[in-house]
């Protein structure tokens, strides 16, 4: 009883702290704390299919970018709002995922080979966008402000963008976390452990991984709408580059793989120490901090296998 | 041009390409058949040898193919220094932490080339390398004709090396049963530091080589990787000889792909064939199904 009111308060406090943070911090701040939460949201989404699944995919940009182009291509030529346009690009993401899904998962596409047939998707969608003049080719699309209001999805202030990106996240993550012990997810862990054992279970195999899949890529899109409409710019290199990918895969490897509150804190750690080592080596030092950020990374994966998280809960590291 | 010198052009020209990303895809091939790690920093070992080459061209003035006595031992010492240093660690880790950990590598190596020679674009032009001879109206550059060359050479040295030395025969014994390798008396682990010395070896002679008629910048490897993943995933994963056979398919296919197909397409050809290849061949072309 005791317990439950001090988990209570303990909960309102965050909340009523992470309501108030907009207002403490500057604009600087605020814009890396809307970018921290994308991070974290598009890791977890990630965290679907490859923590849990156990299915590693390298092409998670493919349906950030799809989502992102189609709603902002709609937004532009059309004047759909993006609140619409969003569900469109989530409905292409999804899709692009199911055909990803049905092609590598009926034909036992596994492991390192799936890493790479998903990066091969990306990439094909990266050369077609270079090269269809219509989605603005190799030089991107800027997102026309078309006047600060909620249809368009553009604000004068951050803090609008901050909540939207915290609502997502919190919702993801309290959804996952209220499935935590559903059939599907024990399902997803099942076949990530040992998919013969689990397929001699008696568990559809192909249905799981294609369903997770799908879900993740559907997740994603929602991220890469919002990614296009708070940036306001999109291209190739930014949206379908090999770093777009890794990104979401390295935030929840380094905060813990599989866990639910792992992408939370690998996506506080990633933005944190991007920062720090940004200011340590402002100019002259050239990718510096890039450079200490593949070693972190090194260093994580080789020390704590199991993400920074396990340092905190020895047990739910990755359940 | 007639179809059939276009055609025949393409042949030539893919050919001589997939010479030289044999050496990319058989030293990747090497070591995966030995110690199981697809190693996504490979590629950037390639653009190493790229600026391998460049410097000891500009600061030493040496020849690119001359550079070969200064690049061949100094990487295969760098890729001994990296299994002892840090690929030893990983053997055990399950194997989507050994990829993630190679992806680390790369970032690392990529920057550390951005920042030491900047993002610019190194080209060298040597005017021999860039003149070339002509055979029935195809004209085929000095540079990639010696590229091909030293690539097959080298291949067949490493076959050669494979089948005939003790060492070489003691790789292939660690590949095929490592626990059995290390009862006769194998030290694995050595092998394992020799093997991987080897193919990053290869990979920076295949730099080397590429340099005289391809820009280096730091995220060049990129390309690279991906076309070397795609030959040995064609090939079937670990088999050395079927590398180099699935280097030449690549090499050809995107030359082919290149001359009869627009623009857009023939960047996305050699990625649509990847997927292909992946969904109804996993085990590769040469490799009989089990």
């Amino acid at each position: 009883m005791k317990n439950q009111i001090i988990k209570t308060l303990l909960g309102l406090f965050v909340v009523a702290l992470l309501c108030w943070l907009p207002f403490l911090l500057g604009d600087y701040y605020l814009y890396l704390l809307v970018l921290t939460c994308l991070n974290a949201y598009l890791a977890s989404s990630w965290n679907l299919i490859g923590g849990m699944g156990g299915q590693l995919s390298l092409g998670h940009a493919a349906f950030f970018g799809l989502s992102a182009y189609a709603s902002t291509f709609l937004f532009q030529k059309f004047g759909i709002s993006p609140w619409a346009g969003m569900w469109f690009g989530v409905l292409i993401a999804a899709l692009y995922g199911a055909l990803i899904g049905l092609l590598c998962f009926r034909y036992q596409v596994k492991g390192t080979y799936f890493a790479l047939v998903t990066l091969a998707f990306v990439e094909i969608l990266r050369i077609a966008a270079v090269h269809l003049k219509t989605f603005g080719g190799s030089e991107g699309i800027v997102v026309e402000l078309k006047g600060h209001s909620w249809s368009a999805f553009q604000f004068e202030t951050k803090v609008p963008y901050y909540f939207i990106s915290l609502v997502m996240l919190a919702a993801l993550v309290l959804v996952i976390n209220y499935f935590r012990n559903s059939r599907f997810l024990s399902y997803l862990k099942a076949i990530r452990e040992d998919e013969d054992v689990a397929y001699a279970l008696g568990i559809d195999v192909f249905k799981i991984k294609f369903w997770g899949l799908v879900l993740s890529a559907a997740l994603t899109g929602l991220g890469g709408t919002f990614y296009a409409q708070y940036v306001l710019y999109i291209d190739p290199p930014s949206i379908f580059g090999l770093t777009r990918s890794f990104d979401m895969v390295f935030i929840c490897i380094m905060g813990g793989m599989g866990s639910i509150g792992g992408p939370l804190l690998g996506s506080v750690v990633f933005s944190a120490f991007m920062e720090i080592a940004n200011t340590i080596f402002k100019g002259g030092y050239g990718a510096a901090h890039l450079i200490l950020y593949g070693i972190l990374l090194m260093v994580v994966i080789l020390v704590f296998p199991r993400g920074l998280i396990s340092l905190f809960n020895k047990h739910t590291s990755s359940e | 041009m007639s179809f059939l010198t276009e055609f025949l052009a393409a042949l030539i020209y893919g050919i001589l390409a997939g010479g030289v990303y044999a050496l990319i895809a058989v030293g990747l091939s090497l070591y995966f058949g030995l110690m199981g790690i697809v190693n996504f920093a490979h590629g950037s070992i390639v653009m190493l040898g790229m600026y391998a080459a460049y410097y000891s061209f500009t600061l030493l003035g040496l020849h690119p193919y001359l550079s070969l006595v200064l690049v061949i031992p100094l990487f295969f010492l760098f890729g001994m220094a990296l299994e002892t240093g840090l690929f030893r660690f990983m053997y055990k880790a399950p194997h989507n932490n050994q990829f993630l950990l190679t992806c680390g590598l790369m970032i690392v190596i990529n920057n550390i080339a951005l920042t030491a020679f900047t993002a610019n674009t190194r080209t060298l032009q040597i005017p021999f390398l860039e003149a070339g001879f002509s055979v029935g109206g195809i004209v085929i550059s000095y540079g990639r004709f010696l590229a091909f060359l030293v690539g097959v050479v080298f291949y067949l040295l490493l076959t050669l090396f494979l089948r005939k030395t003790m060492v070489g025969k003691a790789i292939r014994a660690s590949a095929q049963n490592r626990e059995g390798a290390k009862l006769c008396g194998i030290n694995v682990s050595k092998i394992f530091t020799y093997t991987f010395g080897l193919g990053i070896m290869l990979a920076g002679l295949a730099g080397l080589l590429i340099l005289p008629f391809s820009g280096a910048y730091p995220d060049v490897g990129d390309t690279f990787i991906l076309s070397a993943f795609i030959i040995i995933v064609l090939g079937g994963m670990g088999k050395i000889s079927a590398a180099f056979w699935a280097s030449l398919i690549i090499g050809v296919a995107e030359a082919m792909g290149s001359t009869f197909l627009s623009s857009g397409v023939k960047y996305l050809f050699p990625f649509l064939l990847f997927i292909v290849v992946l969904l109804f061949r996993p085990t590769g072309l040469f490799v009989r199904r089990t």
